[in-house]
């Protein structure tokens, strides 16, 4: 990460709620992040964790009656969340762009693809239509569509999957915006030709010095791409560090689960996947205290009651995590599941002194050997 | 697609055939009057019943009776004679058809404008003043019979028994050829009256898939490339929106085109509907095959004409 | 004529208003003139005749039988031998000078042509001559012209067929020995041709041979969209010799313009004050109803009675001066069928008589505003009425006492037709009703009112045509009771009525009117002499009795004696024709 540049993207404090028939659904409560040009920032959580609404709140999709943001969201200088609805129009599909999950259902299927790529481009540029066709099919040549003369005039449906992403790659990068957002790139993609997309992705990034936010669930797509990654769980951010210390040492449970429960090749064959138990909360009504707390192997009565703040860990600045855990133990118990061990066992380790029933006691916050 | 154009139109004329056929076989087994002695004046001579009974070919069998029927169609284009008053059916009919197409063709105009129009509105504004009340006077509009309604609106709006006399009323209407201004303000006040619930049926249509199509993804891509709300609605939303319209819109104009019975009845539009209407009850048989046979005709048509349109409208329809 | 095949109004009250045009035509020969006071008859102006049906079934002369094709084609554009003012109750000379001149007994006749009536254009420069009313008689033989009394009314005369052929024949006893003179011949003395009611039906309207043959070949005649016109007024622009869609569209328009060949002086009947006379077809009854009472120039059509809600408005408002009630002539009845069992039981019969509450059904109608409730089968206004008993009926007929009904007198008629309880007893009657209002209201009251005597009845309720061409009509189909049925008469002798209705010989596979299928030899053989008879006094007495018998066998329930309800708009001023149901002639009729 480069530290001297400003950040081109700084959220602060960020809140969004919805009014819903339901009850008021906190989308996002109270996340910061920021973003420099040239680097990617990978934001993962399950579904209905906060990732895409944050971003949609960027540019300005989430407004309406029902919908309140507090806090800040500074692009430039300019904060986004107080700006009037034609300016911020102007920022989207311009400064700010965005593609979606799904490139089949994301393109308009009556309309040729140059079209809709051509329309992005005289929305906020003021160029001829001829001129604004040969920048569309210069951009489909630069996301690597063959033929992109003949494919200009083509329809969604006549487009493979991973083309079609590219496609809608090209249109969101058709009036060299400054931020990237790229919402769940490669879910609805094969496996082969995620790794295309990503590729391209990255490779558009340091050609055009653009800053990436990259959102998903699949950690393996940050793990290629992102420089950081953001954490989130029910509308906060548990944990957030580079890339390499997140894999290499992640401190919050969330984020251990999510690791464990990916396949790995390097790991032994009959060794099980554990998934985290339980499910993603209400955004309605929330557990009390850590948000995480009915899934935690490691719960402890307290974690019932307080609301662990997203605080840096002890020696290390960069990397943040919001967990009530001792920093010792938490190393402990990432080393142990690292050996194959299971989250039951490990559970030992944070036991408080009272609870056990062992004649040799150790201090929770003493761990050995880490 | 040309291929696909002629094996419908093949059909068309299969269905064509199949639909007199079952005419014929419903009126000849099922008769509702008989022709013979309606004509045959009061206290007919018995001689003079069968004399017309042959006069007419009744006195032959009913495959007899339809293949020369079906003969004179196809060789000649010939529909036959009234058996009520001896027209030539196929001049009655042609010389009414312009009527219930001007009819048709007004209202149709009126009722997409419309119903696109107030669909749109109240999908946008969901829930607004506007949507509630357009969406309680559709429903009145639905639920009203169009003869009530076409009665109320003469007894409101008609020049002759109005009380706020602005349109033409009843029986004022001429062919284009005669007066075109005539001819135009007497068919206001009937647009106004048929399209009333096909508006209504078409904007609640509209609404409902506008709605849905407004959450559909390639919107929130359009928006996410920055494009104003009205492009966003109009190019993306409607575009989509309007599918089904067109479907739903061009079968009802299929079956309007065959006469719209009650609203020529109120306000004597002298077109095709009435004449089936009567045919029927006076059990006249060639002008009821007349007027089933292009009632059907409309209404296959169209249904061609509206597959054909989705292939353009959605290039993912492809005909082979 | 036949009463088209509509619902009529009935119509009741004293107040039987006919109004005149007051320089009216010059006195008929013997006529029971109902006149009221009168009315300044403007001269010139158009009026517009606002229809609900298809207006005229056909523009042939041979063809018209129904009160819309008299009053919209015969009296305005056609003579006849004989003809009818709205003042006259018996045959007026038209065409011919005099009444008929009469030797062998009667079965000779002979007419004088009346000089100097010329055709309409192209055949301007002709006059009428007695050959073409030969040959105006000769083709409604024909099956191509489709004449629907000739059978019945002509088939004494000497050489007539005996079914329709398929030309033109050539009739003996019908001759023109010269231009000015036609002479007719039948085998037995005809009543309704020495009282020459019969020749005042279109058949006798003159057609010249040379000039319209050529249109009588083939299946079907075409002579109607050619035919020249001898009366006051002609169809608009067929003077080239063929119809124009601008004179005439099937079921929607009809024009009328003075015929500039008419020379008033030699028309005793129609006096001719409109300038043009538009009939429009295929209106909407409430519309329309509307229309003539708040409009200017339109006069009321086919259509009976305008919706009973404006009738009752109109006649209780200041819209009342705008319409004419008259007795219609015509009667309402219900048919029971005597071949079915136990309608053939005369005490049965009487027994529905006494039960019916004939002023509920007329409520049903609309109430006692339209009609007088019937106590014989004749109504008024026809030769006979009085002698058969008046308004009030014969107090030997007890069934007939109460328009009310009495269920007492309906129990005591049951147990003598052998139902000791006084309740019907037996399997469902099949009943075939109208389906339309307010014929389907009447047959569903007498429905309800049967029930009072256990009489349970298998009910259908269809279209009319229906109702008449496949069932009520029809022997075959055995139906026991036809409650919505009517007649009207032909023309001012009662023979019309009762023939049809109750003559043996007259059952006939299809179109058969005898429904209740009488077949009585004596009552047979008394029709036969009665139609014989050539003297007026004697037929009415003849028919009168007729009368009296029919309606104590209660062949049918005659349950009403209707009225026409004309209605106009406040600057027209309308005449009724007594001769044609009391529908408008339009000759006599006038704006203010």
């Amino acid at each position: 990460m480069s530290t001297d540049q400003a950040p081109l993207l700084q959220v602060e404090d960020l809140k969004v709620e919805f009014k819903t028939d339901d009850g008021i659904v906190h989308a996002v409560d109270g996340i910061s992040y920021s973003v420099k040009a040239g680097t990617t920032l990978g934001i993962v959580g399950e579904s209905g964790s906060g990732k895409s609404v944050t971003s949609l709140t960027t540019m300005g999709l989430t407004r309406s009656r029902s919908t309140s943001v507090s806090g800040k969201i500074l692009f430039e200088g300019k904060d986004l969340t107080t700006i009037s609805a034609d300016e911020i129009r102007h920022i989207r599909g311009n400064e700010i762009a965005m593609i979606f999950q799904d490139p089949l259902s994301s393109l308009h299927p009556f309309y040729k693809v140059g079209a809709q790529i051509s329309e992005g481009i005289l929305a906020h540029r003021s160029v001829s239509k001829a001129a604004a066709r040969d920048r569309t099919i210069d951009l489909l040549e630069m996301v690597g569509i063959p033929d992109p003369h003949r494919r200009v005039d083509q329809y969604p449906h006549e487009f493979s999957g991973g083309m079609r992403q590219r496609a809608m790659i090209a249109m969101a990068l058709a009036n060299e915006p400054k931020l990237l957002i790229a919402d769940e790139p490669t879910t609805a993609l094969d496996v082969t030709v995620q790794a295309q997309i990503l590729a391209l992705i990255d490779d558009l990034q340091k050609r055009l010095g653009m800053a990436v936010i990259v959102i998903t669930h699949d950690l393996g797509v940050v793990a290629q791409i992102a420089d950081e990654i953001a954490v989130m769980y029910a509308g906060r951010i548990v944990e957030h560090t580079d890339t390499r210390r997140l894999f290499s040492a992640p401190q919050h449970p969330y984020t251990w689960g999510l690791l464990k429960s990916i396949p790995r090749l390097d790991s032994p064959r009959d060794e099980e996947l554990v998934p985290i138990q339980g499910r993603p909360p209400s955004l309605v009504n929330r557990p009390s205290g850590c948000f995480f707390h009915p899934r935690c192997p490691y719960l402890l009565e307290d974690h019932k009651r307080i609301d662990p703040k997203l605080e840096p860990v002890p020696g290390d600045v960069d990397h943040q995590v919001a967990c009530l855990l001792p920093d010792a133990t938490r190393r402990e118990i990432w080393q142990g599941l690292r050996a194959g061990k299971t989250p039951e066992e490990l559970r030992a380790l944070v036991e408080p002194p009272a609870a056990t029933v062992a004649a040799t006691t150790v201090p929770p916050d003493q761990g050995g050997g880490v | 697609m040309a291929k696909y154009i002629i094996r419908r139109l093949l059909w068309v004329i299969v269905l064509l055939f199949l639909v007199s056929l079952i005419t014929f076989v419903i009126f000849y087994l099922l008769p509702s009057a008989d022709p013979a002695t309606l004509r045959a004046g009061r206290q007919p001579n018995p001689a003079v019943v069968a004399q017309i009974r042959h006069n007419l070919g009744l006195d032959k069998p009913w495959y007899t009776q339809y293949f020369n029927y079906m003969k004179a169609l196809v060789l000649h284009f010939n529909f036959g004679y009234s058996y009520t008053n001896n027209v030539n059916v196929r001049t009655l009919i042609f010389d009414r058809l312009p009527a219930t197409i001007s009819l048709t063709v007004g209202a149709a105009i009126l009722f997409l404008v419309l119903g696109i129009g107030v669909g749109t509105i109240s999908a946008v504004r969901r829930r607004s003043k506007f949507d509630r009340a357009a969406m309680g006077t559709a429903l009145v509009a639905i639920s009203a019979p169009v003869y009530w309604l076409g009665l109320l609106a003469l007894f409101v709006f008609a020049k002759d028994i109005g009380k706020v006399p602005i349109f033409p009323g009843a029986s004022s209407y001429v062919p284009i050829s005669q007066s075109p201004t005539k001819w135009f303000t007497s068919l206001l006040l009937p647009w106004i009256v048929l399209a009333a619930s096909f508006a209504a049926i078409y904007a609640r249509l509209l609404r409902a898939n506008l709605i849905e199509v407004m959450s559909e993804d390639y919107i929130r891509t359009a928006r996410a490339k920055g494009l104003s709300e009205r492009r966003v609605i109009y190019h993306h939303g409607i575009r989509s929106a309007i599918t089904p319209i067109v479907t739903a819109a061009g079968l009802d104009i299929g079956v309007l085109l065959g006469g719209a019975i009650l609203t020529e009845t109120v306000f004597n539009i002298p077109g095709i509907g009435r004449l089936a209407y009567d045919s029927i009850l006076a059990g006249d048989l060639p002008m009821i095959q007349g007027t089933v046979l292009l009632g059907a005709f409309f209404i296959v048509i169209m249904n061609l004409v509206v597959d054909v349109a989705y292939a353009f409208i959605d290039p993912r329809v492809r005909y082979s | 004529m036949r009463r088209y095949l509509r619902s009529l109004p009935l119509l009741a009250t004293a107040v039987a208003s006919v109004v005149i045009a007051g320089c009216g035509g010059s006195s008929s020969s013997s006529s029971s003139s109902t006149s009221t006071g009168s009315t300044a008859a403007k001269n010139g102006g158009a009026v517009t005749v606002l229809e609900v049906g298809g207006g005229v079934l056909s523009l042939d002369p041979g063809y018209w039988y129904y009160q819309t094709d008299y009053t919209d084609l015969y009296q305005p554009t056609q003579r006849a031998l004989y003809g009818f003012t709205p003042q006259a109750a018996s045959p007026v000379p038209d065409l011919a000078t005099s009444q008929p001149i009469l030797s062998n007994g009667g079965k000779t006749l002979t007419f004088h042509i009346r000089p100097g009536v010329h055709y309409s254009a192209p055949l301007a420069s002709r006059t009428v001559a007695a050959a073409d009313i030969k040959y105006a008689m000769e083709r409604c033989f024909a099956a191509g012209v489709g004449n629907g009394y000739a059978f019945s009314y002509f088939n004494r005369i000497v050489g007539a067929p005996s079914k329709p052929t398929t030309t033109v024949p050539s009739v003996s006893g019908i001759t023109a020995p010269n231009a000015s003179t036609l002479v007719i011949t039948t085998t037995v003395p005809v009543g309704v041709l020495t009282v020459p009611n019969a020749l005042a039906l279109p058949c006798t309207v003159p057609i010249p041979q040379d000039y319209a043959a050529k249109y009588d070949t083939g299946a079907q005649s075409t002579y109607g969209m050619h035919q020249v016109f001898t009366g006051p007024y002609m169809i608009s622009g067929a003077g080239t010799g063929t119809v124009p869609s601008s004179g005439y569209q099937t079921g929607k328009l009809l024009a009328l313009v003075r015929n500039p060949s008419w020379v008033k002086s030699t028309d005793p009947i129609r006096p001719a004050h409109f300038d043009t006379i538009t009939f429009k077809g295929g209106n909407d009854i409430t519309v329309a109803s509307q229309q003539i009472l708040s409009g200017q120039s339109l006069m009321s059509g086919d259509f009976a009675a305008p919706p009973p809600a404006i009738l009752k408005q109109g006649l209780t408002s200041s819209q009342k001066s705008q319409f004419q009630i008259a007795p219609s002539g015509g009667n309402r009845y219900i048919a029971l069928n005597t071949t079915v069992k136990p309608l053939d039981n005369v005490n049965f019969r009487r027994a529905i008589a006494a039960v019916l509450n004939r002023n509920a059904l007329r409520l049903t109608r609309g109430g006692p505003a339209i009609g007088t409730v019937a106590t014989h089968f004749l109504p008024p206004q026809n030769p006979g009425f009085q002698q058969a008993g008046g308004t009030a009926g014969d107090p030997a007929n007890d069934f007939y006492a109460n328009p009310n009904g009495n269920v007492a007198l309906a129990e005591s008629y049951m147990k003598k037709a052998g139902y000791p309880t006084g309740q019907y007893t037996g399997p469902p009657l099949l009943t075939i009703a109208d389906n339309e209002p307010p014929a389907a209201n009447t047959a569903q009251a007498v429905q309800s009112q049967l029930g009072q005597i256990g009489i349970k009845l298998t009910f259908r309720e269809v279209p009319h045509a229906t109702m008449l061409s496949k069932y009520c009509e029809v022997p075959k189909a055995a139906v026991a009771i036809c409650p919505t049925l009517g007649w009207g008469r032909d023309f001012f002798d009662s023979q019309s009525f009762i023939t049809p209705l109750f003559y043996g010989p007259n059952i006939i596979p299809s179109g058969n009117s005898n429904m209740s299928q009488v077949n009585v030899p004596a009552l047979n053989t008394q029709m036969q002499a009665a139609e014989q008879l050539t003297d007026a006094t004697q037929r009415a007495s003849a028919w009168a009795n007729l009368d009296k018998e029919i309606t104590s066998q209660v062949y049918v329930v005659t349950w009403l004696w209707d009225n026409e309800v004309g209605f106009h708009s406040t600057n027209v001023n309308g005449v009724q024709w007594p001769f044609n149901g009391n529908d408008w002639d339009l000759t006599a009729s006038s704006l203010k």
